[in-house]
């Protein structure tokens, strides 16, 4: 048996923290190669320092990485913020299949979740952050759209579409949510983006809001515009 | 108990600074009337008096509360000095007084004298006397006090009697300075001028006023002067901290901070609450309550001047996890004697009928186990103004999900966040209602499912890790906190905070003298902050359960049960590939809709599997 896995189940189940799990599931299709993919990068990497800068919240986000093309994969699963090694995000070349991000997506949150129960962990409703600047190649987002609506209504799931750039495809990013419209980047606004995210998540770590997330909606107009 | 004439014959007397400076000749004539009993017991008098005595008559008159500090200083200095010379008073130095300010030295003088001798205080400074008063109230077996006030014609009076009759007074003129009660002659450039503390009244009609805004044309930053009721002015330094509410600033004293509102968080509910809070003052400086509303230059209220607080919040501290490895000597007792700390805060709070309401581990900082400092206290419960924040964790099941704003809480619901704070403390930062198959923070709450239980061998569905150790190391206070999270103790009520503290001495008791430092298995109470064994109760001499031939501790053995069990049951029905191929093509049914909870001990319904073939390296990739 290894001892890192017994080292990270021990860090797991020793940590008493109240975990925010968080899931980007990131366009990494043709299109996003070059100054996106690179602008979406730093994003990641800032929002991972400025979420380590906060204690508590450091302690709380859990967080997975999944991009899609042609396929979906798993950059990075489950960890804590801790223990994330992979955050580089390449683009694959390909086509945009959303749906098939989103699928693994939840079925990494779920696998997470069981986890959590199997081993008393407790846990607040974990994020999907879906963005990508096109239209889905497939038809499989349309069963995965209604997923993610189901989970929110009974408030085991909180989601944030964005759409980057002109092509993306926002009436499909408005079936991911019915609570919350898709949002727009202003360019590539990655990093003002994260600092948002990171700003918002540390705030469900720290005040203990339990199912009543309050987002700054306030600091939107820096990244983002909505539709 | 003596009278204040006899206390002056033989109780151990200490002067205060401000005594020593009452105007006129008051303590002149002090002096020589009692000069022959001064002669039979001295006035003790700290060095860090005569100090204190010094700066102020070096002072400008401008920075002092009254321009004629500096002169009454000198005047109170010659006097301490010839009567020295006299033998009525005799000069005491302790080496650590030099690290404290006088405040302090006077009250530690205090608390260490009455242990062995009566004490007669002499002061004119309220929030001395209040602090001491509220020490002896505490602490037990002490040896009576008596704190004396001068008058103008150098006889002493008991400020008791004083404070009594005006008390009195105060009910039927409602007047804010009534002559006689003590004055604070401390020189902090805010003076405190409320009435000494008695408990609000207890109200059932929620006061609505939180929605009328106060519209605000000034803008206030660092560097800006406000004024106090009383006319002081002071001045906003140093921006230290903001917040949702507002902006806290620094201020000369060093003492005190000042917090200003947000304007968009300006309310008439809001000032009427301040305002109201300020007709009382806490004795306790250490919880940061309002001492003083300030006022902007059109008279708009903005905010409040309150002590200084110190110390890290619990929820960076006890609570956090890297708390045991950043303090490796923090045991039991340190946590124990923490508890007792905070709940004799909490308990001083409510004698008055003031509700926290909004109890968590952000709002009360920890300096050491004896000292905590508890801010965020303008969102407490005053009568009909309710406490408008709350954080779920904390929220009794029968107020999760209510907006906070709109209901006034009990001393119940304040019990509830007692209770699970004191869980909190003894569980490092563990919630109680964590378990296996558990929900969500505030679906565990509401279903009250309490895994640990009584006889710590039927301790089932606890969460994995040390915490049933920690549990099974808590003695007697299992029962209080089964009757406060078990389902099945409803009826018999939350626990009051007396009956903790009686419980935490208890226990503390326990620690001392059955405690001992793990991980062997041996009879008693582990004192670690995480035991690794369950503890072995003596029964009738034998040490059950048998003490086991290896080395391992229950937790090591749990450990490897568990990373066995994970490695080993995990096997994902919808695909084949292993998980870090990272290339996996996902179906269309690939996710998995949530199940209810399965049975935890049973170990058929385990949650969905992983990718079967290369488990071992999905399970490595899933923690790396």
């Amino acid at each position: 048996m290894s001892n890192d896995f017994r080292v990270n189940v021990e860090e797991l189940i020793s940590n008493p923290s109240n975990r925010v799990p968080v899931v980007l599931c990131l366009d990494a299709s043709g299109s996003m190669f070059g100054d996106p993919i690179r602008e979406l990068n730093n994003g990641i990497e800032l929002f991972i320092n400025s979420v380590k800068e906060d204690h508590i919240a450091a302690a709380s986000v859990e967080l997975c990485i999944i991009t899609f093309s042609d396929n979906a994969q798993v950059v990075e699963d489950f960890c804590g913020l801790g223990s994330v090694s992979h955050t580089q995000v390449m683009s694959t070349g390909g086509m945009t299949n959303l749906g098939a991000g989103v699928n693994l997506a939840l079925d990494r949150l779920q696998q997470r979740k069981a986890l959590y129960q199997k081993t008393g962990v407790e846990y607040y409703q974990p994020w999907l952050v879906l963005m990508t600047d096109g239209v889905p190649t497939t038809s499989e987002h349309i069963a995965a759209a209604e997923e993610t609506c189901r989970l929110e209504s009974t408030k085991k799931l909180v989601v944030f579409p964005i759409g980057i750039g002109s092509g993306a495809d926002m009436s499909v990013l408005s079936m991911f949510s019915k609570k919350r419209p898709p949002l727009k980047l202003k360019g590539l606004n990655f990093r003002q983006f994260f600092d948002w995210l990171s700003k918002s998540v540390s705030r469900v770590s720290q005040s203990m809001p339990g199912e009543h997330i309050k987002i700054d909606t306030s600091g939107i107009a820096a990244w983002g515009d909505i539709q | 108990m003596a009278n204040i004439q006899q206390a002056l014959e033989s109780y151990i007397i200490l002067l205060d600074t401000c005594f020593a400076m009452q105007p006129g000749n008051a303590f002149k004539f002090f002096l020589a009337q009692n000069e022959n009993v001064l002669k039979r017991n001295s006035i003790n008098v700290a060095m860090k008096v005569i100090q204190e005595l010094h700066g102020l008559r070096n002072a400008k008159p401008e920075t002092c509360d009254e321009p004629d500090v500096p002169e009454k200083a000198q005047k109170a200095h010659n006097r301490i000095a010839k009567a020295q010379k006299k033998g009525l008073i005799t000069l005491r130095q302790d080496p650590i007084d030099n690290k404290s300010n006088n405040d302090a030295v006077m009250v530690r003088v205090v608390q260490q004298v009455l242990f062995s001798k009566p004490v007669l205080l002499l002061t004119h400074d309220r929030n001395l006397a209040d602090t001491v008063k509220n020490y002896k109230k505490i602490a037990s077996n002490t040896r009576d006090l008596i704190i004396a006030g001068l008058a103008s014609d150098g006889s002493i009076f008991d400020w008791d009697d004083r404070n009594n009759k005006t008390t009195a007074n105060r009910a039927t003129t409602k007047s804010r300075k009534v002559t006689g009660t003590m004055p604070q002659t401390r020189t902090q450039s805010v003076r405190y001028t409320q009435q000494s503390a008695n408990a609000f009244a207890k109200s059932a009609t929620l006061f609505g006023g939180y929605d009328t805004r106060i519209s605000v044309r000034e803008t206030l930053r660092e560097g800006c002067s406000l004024s106090t009721k009383s006319g002081c002015r002071i001045t906003l330094r140093k921006q230290i901290a903001s917040g949702g509410e507002g902006t806290v600033y620094e201020l000369d004293d060093n003492k005190t901070v000042c917090k200003i509102y947000h304007n968009d968080k300006l309310t008439k509910g809001l000032q009427d609450k301040i305002e109201l809070m300020l007709t009382r003052n806490l004795s306790d400086g250490q919880i940061c309550y309002p001492l003083e509303a300030v006022y902007d230059s059109i008279g708009t209220f903005r905010g409040f001047v309150m002590p200084k607080a110190a110390g890290k919040p619990l929820g960076h501290h006890l609570f956090h996890p890297s708390f045991a490895k950043m303090n490796p000597q923090w045991n039991r007792k340190h946590s124990t004697q923490l508890a007792i700390t905070i709940l004799r805060k909490i308990q001083y709070l409510h004698s008055l009928n003031i509700l926290i309401g909004d109890i968590n581990p952000m709002n009360i900082l920890v300096v050491n186990e004896n000292t905590v400092y508890f801010v965020d206290c303008d969102s407490y419960q005053v009568e009909g103004y309710p406490c408008p924040v709350g954080t779920p964790v904390f929220a009794a099941p029968e107020i999760q999900g209510k907006d906070f704003k709109t209901f006034l809480r009990t001393q119940d619901h304040d019990l509830f966040a007692v209770a699970t704070l004191l869980f909190m403390i003894f569980m490092p930062g563990k919630a109680p209602y964590g378990h296996e198959g558990g929900e969500g923070v505030s679906e565990n709450i509401k279903q009250g499912h309490f895994p640990y239980a009584l006889g710590e061998r039927h301790t089932q569905n606890a969460p994995k890790g040390k915490w049933k150790f920690c549990w099974s190391h808590l003695a007697n206070l299992k029962g209080a906190f089964n009757r406060s999270f078990h389902s099945d103790a409803k009826d018999e009520g939350r626990v009051p905070v007396t009956q903790w503290l009686n419980s935490l001495q208890k226990y503390l008791q326990v620690l001392e003298t059955s405690g001992y430092v793990g991980p062997q298995k041996v009879a008693g109470v582990d004192i670690n902050l995480f035991p690794e064994n369950i503890c072995r109760q003596e029964k009738g001499g034998v040490i059950t359960p048998p003490v086991g031939i290896t080395n391992e501790t229950d937790f090591q053995r749990d450990m490897n049960k568990l990373v066995a069990e994970l490695s080993g049951n995990y096997v994902h029905p919808n695909r084949s590939q292993p998980r870090t191929n990272n290339t996996s093509k996902t179906n269309k049914t690939s996710h998995i809709p949530p199940q209810p909870s399965p049975p935890a001990n049973q170990p058929a319904h385990t949650p969905p599997p992983p990718p079967s073939g290369g488990i071992f390296d999905w399970l490595k990739k899933l923690f790396q």
